[in-house]
Formats: C-alpha cells, sequence, structure tokens
C-alpha cells in the first residue's frame, strides 16, 4: 500500500437481504496501477464496483476518491470526478446510433451535456472528435448505424468507446470480455492495451487470459473480502487461490 | 487523448447522412408553419377562429407531448399548468391592466414554469404508471383549489371583467377591443414563436439530446456524468411553461377563465389531440389539436352527440394509425418499400 492511492476502500461493508456480500473490505489502488480483481462467482466483485462508482451506497464504511471523500457522492459526480466505468450486461442508448452515443459521452466531457443555446450540429469539433474514436474502436463503418441493430461484439466496443470518449483518470471494466469470442477477446486486449495509456485501471474479468494480459497487480475476492493480493505471478503460485478459484474455474 | 492522424474533416460526411432525414423534418415544419401564417389568405373568419383556438390548444399540446416524447412520461395532469397559467394570467391583468401583454404572459408562464420545477421534485423520480398517477393527483388538487378558492377564482362562476379596454401588446401598441375573434392573431404571434424556440432546443440542442440519452437510459446517463435529476426537472419544467404560455393566452383571448382551464377533462382532452396528431413528431400535438378543434366544431353543427363521434374517431385513429395522423407518411413510405419497423 502507497501512502497517496487514488481510490481507498475502507471496511466496506454492504448486504442484499440474508448474508454479507461485502464484509468489511479495504482496498487501495495507486495512481498508474492495472488492477485485476478476480474471485469465484457471488465473491462481490460487480457489488464492489458498484460501490466504488456510486450506484450503491454501503451499510458501513468509506470511499476516497485522491483523498476526497466521495461516499456519499452519486454516480454522476462521481463520473466528473474522472472515474469512468463499463458494464457487465451492456448499457447503452439503444435507439440512438454509435455516432450519438459516442457523443453523448464527449459533450459531457466538454461541459456541453446540457448546453441550451448551441446548434448540436454545428460542433464540427464533437462530430470529428466522435469519429476518431469510432474508428480507434472499429465501429468507424457503422457509425451511422442504430446500436440495437448491431451484433454483440461491436455493442461491447461501443461500451468501451463510450469510457474513453472521456478520458477519465480510473477506468473500471466489469467484465469486458463477457460473451466475445476467442478473435474478439485477442483484439479487446490489443485495443485496451494500446490505449490505456498510463491511465488507472481496475478491471474484473473471469477470462484469465485477459487479466493476465492487462493487469499488473491482481486482487483475490472470496466471500466479500480480499482473499489475497499480489503481482499475476505471485497471486498464481499461491496455492489457497489455485484452491479455491483456479483450480475450481480451470 | 492522442490519436493517431486527424480523420475528422473527410469521414463528417459519413454522419451528414443520418443528419439527413432531419432536413425532411425541417422541410415539413417550415411547411406547417407557413401553412399556419397563410390561413388567413384561405380560410373564412369563422375557420380562423378555430384555427386559433387549435394553435393555442396545439402549443398546449406540444407542452404535455415535451414530456411525453422526449422524456416517456405520461402526464394525466397537465391542465394544472394551462389553468394556473390562465388564473395568472387573469389576475395579473386585473392588477396591471397597462401592462404590456407579452410580459404579463412571460410572467403567468414563468411562475407557471417555477411551479412545475417544483412539483417535478416530487414526481419526476418516479416512471411509468406512478409518474401518471402523481400528476393525476396533481390535477386534481389544483382543480380543487379553482374549485373552491371563490375569492380569487370566483370558483364555478368563473373570473370575468379582467380585459382592460385596449390591450397593450407592445408599449406604443395598443389592440382595442381585445375579443375572441383575435385568437388566431394573437395565437400566431405569440405562440408560434414559443413552440419554434421548443422545436430547436429539443430538436437541435445538446440539452434536448440529454433530455433523450436520460429517456433512453438513465443509469448509463448519470455515470457518463450526466445529472439525470436535473435533465428531467428542466424538462418538467420547460413542459409546464409552454403550457403556461398557452393557458395565459387563453385567458386573454377568451376573456374569461372557469375551471374549464383546469379541469380532468381538458387534461384528457391534450392527451387525446396528441395521440391523433401523432406524438412521435414535435409538431404531431398541433396537427392533433387542429384535427379535433375543427372536428367537434363541424360534428357539433349535425349531433349534440359530438363528444360520442369524436370518441369513436380517436378510437379507430388509435387502432389503425398508432403513430397518430403524422406518422403516416412514413409508415406509408416503410409499406411501400416493404420495410417493417
Amino acid at each position: 500500500m502507497t501512502d497517496n492511492p487514488l481510490l481507498a476502500l475502507h471496511g466496506i461493508s454492504k448486504s442484499f437481504g440474508a448474508g454479507p456480500v461485502l464484509n468489511d473490505l479495504s482496498l487501495a489502488i495507486r495512481s498508474g496501477e492495472r488492477r485485476g480483481l478476480i474471485g469465484p462467482n457471488g465473491a462481490g466483485k460487480t457489488t464492489l464496483i458498484n460501490i466504488m462508482t456510486g450506484r450503491y451506497r454501503p451499510d458501513a464504511g468509506r470511499i476516497q476518491y485522491r483523498g476526497q471523500d466521495i461516499t456519499s457522492l452519486p454516480p454522476h459526480r462521481r463520473n466528473r470526478l474522472g472515474i469512468g466505468r463499463s458494464f457487465q450486461i451492456l448499457s447503452l442508448f439503444g435507439q440512438a446510433s454509435v455516432g450519438e452515443n459516442i457523443r453523448g459521452a464527449l459533450l459531457r466531457k466538454h461541459g456541453l451535456g446540457t448546453t441550451a443555446f448551441r446548434r448540436l450540429g454545428h460542433l464540427e469539433q464533437i462530430f470529428a472528435e466522435s469519429e476518431q474514436i469510432a474508428a480507434l474502436v472499429g465501429l468507424l463503418p457503422v457509425l451511422t448505424e442504430r446500436v440495437d441493430k448491431l451484433p454483440y461484439g461491436m455493442q461491447r466496443r461501443l461500451d468501451i468507446a463510450l469510457v474513453l470518449a472521456q478520458e477519465p483518470e480510473l477506468i473500471i471494466l466489469d467484465e469486458p470480455a463477457a460473451g466475445l469470442s476467442a478473435a474478439e477477446t485477442r483484439d479487446l486486449i490489443d485495443l485496451l492495451k494500446t490505449i490505456m495509456g498510463d491511465r488507472t485501471l481496475i478491471l474484473v474479468e473471469h477470462d484469465m487470459d485477459v487479466v493476465y494480459a492487462l493487469a499488473d497487480r491482481i486482487t483475490v475476492l472470496d466471500y466479500g473480502r480480499v482473499l489475497t493480493e499480489g503481482t499475476p505471478a505471485e497471486v498464481n503460485a499461491d496455492p489457497e487461490v489455485r484452491r479455491i478459484y483456479l483450480g475450481e474455474a480451470h | 487523448m492522442t490519436i493517431p492522424g486527424r480523420l475528422g474533416p473527410v469521414l463528417s460526411a459519413l454522419d451528414a447522412e443520418r443528419r439527413r432525414g432531419r432536413g425532411a423534418e425541417a422541410l415539413a415544419t417550415l411547411l406547417l408553419l407557413a401553412a399556419t401564417v397563410g390561413a388567413p389568405w384561405i380560410l373564412s373568419a369563422a375557420s380562423l377562429n378555430d384555427l386559433g383556438q387549435a394553435i393555442l390548444f396545439g402549443l398546449f399540446a406540444i407542452g404535455f407531448n415535451i414530456l411525453f416524447k422526449y422524456s416517456g412520461l405520461l402526464s394525466f395532469g397537465h391542465a394544472a399548468f394551462f389553468g394556473v397559467a390562465a388564473y395568472g394570467e387573469a389576475l395579473l391583468l386585473q392588477a396591471f391592466p397597462a401592462a404590456p401583454v407579452p410580459l404579463l404572459i412571460l410572467a403567468a408562464a414563468s411562475g407557471t414554469g417555477v411551479l412545475g420545477v417544483l412539483l417535478g421534485h416530487v414526481c419526476v423520480r418516479r416512471t411509468g404508471a406512478y409518474f401518471s398517477m402523481t400528476t393525476l393527483a396533481i390535477g386534481a388538487f389544483f382543480y380543487t383549489i379553482a374549485f373552491k378558492w371563490h375569492a380569487v377564482t370566483g370558483g364555478t362562476d368563473g373570473l370575468g371583467g379582467f380585459m382592460p379596454a385596449a390591450l397593450v401588446l407592445l408599449p406604443g401598441w395598443r389592440l382595442a377591443n381585445p375579443s375572441i375573434a383575435q385568437t388566431y392573431e394573437l395565437s400566431v404571434v405569440f405562440l408560434i414563436p414559443v413552440a419554434l424556440a421548443a422545436w430547436l432546443l429539443l430538436e437541435r440542442s445538446p440539452f434536448g439530446n440529454a433530455v433523450q440519452l436520460v429517456c433512453q437510459n438513465e443509469e448509463r446517463a448519470a455515470f457518463l456524468g450526466y445529472d439525470t435529476h436535473r435533465v428531467k426537472l428542466a424538462n418538467y419544467g420547460l413542459a409546464a411553461f409552454i403550457a403556461g404560455i398557452a393557458g395565459a393566452l387563453w385567458a386573454i383571448a377568451n376573456g374569461f377563465v372557469s375551471t374549464d382551464s383546469i379541469d380532468l377533462t381538458l387534461s384528457t382532452t391534450v392527451i387525446i389531440m396528441t395521440f391523433i396528431g401523432g406524438s412521435q413528431w414535435f409538431w404531431g400535438p398541433l396537427l392533433g389539436s387542429t384535427i379535433y378543434i375543427f372536428g367537434s366544431d363541424r360534428l357539433s353543427a349535425f349531433t349534440q352527440h359530438w363528444q360520442l363521434w369524436m370518441g369513436l374517431v380517436f378510437i379507430l385513429l388509435v387502432l389503425v394509425f398508432p403513430r397518430g395522423v403524422a406518422g403516416l407518411p412514413s409508415m406509408l413510405f416503410a409499406r411501400l418499400i416493404g420495410r417493417n419497423d
């Protein structure tokens, strides 16, 4: 742990009905780090992401971003501080075009999200930028297509494009490879490697190839607490991790 | 983000393709407005008066539909805003008979818009049937106030006698003997600019874009940094403001305000107008109100039971043209080229 983490969770607990999903969990992510979050189903990974991004409030504990307490901030305020996320279950603007989706993210980033006295069609910079982002994720040929008519793999890439468009300081990807073919997954890894730069990444992923390819540090969750944490090699060698997670899943 | 190369200007042509459909929509808008402005050369005086009413209620319906089309919220109590503004305008005219009318209309409508934002805090967090039920309650609440608060609203007697001998349209420009005969002129001068501004705002500005994104996927919009509650609240306020402009003008055009301008019947009439015209086009409600006003006027010449026939026409329209009259061209076009969506 370092002195000044970018994102720090202190003693987070959350339960839904019967049992606790997260149990007194603490976690610190340094700036520039690429952290993989792994663990068996039901370990609390997605709940943890939802607590980081403001979809859920924790029952107990505090969350700090750049030293600022963000525990009670709603999602849009956390996004404006520089936290961007993707979704395990795709969450797009289905009736809009690919370009309109990306422009929605860009307009907000440029502070033009709810401007009333500008013509959208005259914001050439936004249009040019949306085309560049679409080209980057290979969606330029379908820029004007309706999103809900696109194949799943393309929708996945759009989901990530919306995060990238905002250039967040902290990128949280919730199972970005879910439902992708092996070839699509390889493309995704290449894409993420080229565009991550020195951004901070938190990656939840079942596909261990993706985690090993992208993460420089891995946290293993089990029953809502941190089981262990270390470099990919350390985690891979941990006998308990092999027993409860890697051994079972593979 | 550093992106290699500048692909932008060349590729803008791609997205221009999507904007082409908007050209057709802008043309249809222009034709519609030209028709309303050119009507005096074609229509008789009585029909012109009908058209004035159609525009007036059309603007009210546009206000209602701003919530339905762009935020996906079906209001069952929108007459509350029309009525509050109508009573407000009557009281303002009583208090300031020499003030310029546009200022009074703006004041009544702005007050209504603020009321909308305040009430919006209660209802826009709800969606679907829960939102509709809340607006129904709000409508009933304001109707009861108008009905019971005799000292201010005149109760069942209504409010009359608030019209000055001459309306001050602008300083130095007076309209003598303002009466119902001028509904058309007043409507064209006051309502069309407001509707056009609302159209630009919702169809062409980033604000309108945000309203539609929030409607499509509120959660994702929030995680992209949009304050979704405030976006919906602003749109609710806008919908109340526009209904307020129509209500304020109704007080002037009518010279009399009664509970007819705030009751549940009016809240449902505006829904019927919207669906006849087509809720999926911004100007659909104006088409619908025109069909409704002219239809009921012509029908009432034949039969006392015109509302029954109007109701049957409504049912038929909803069954045969679920997207309203405005949806007809695209429906026919789709059938012509054998597409089915």
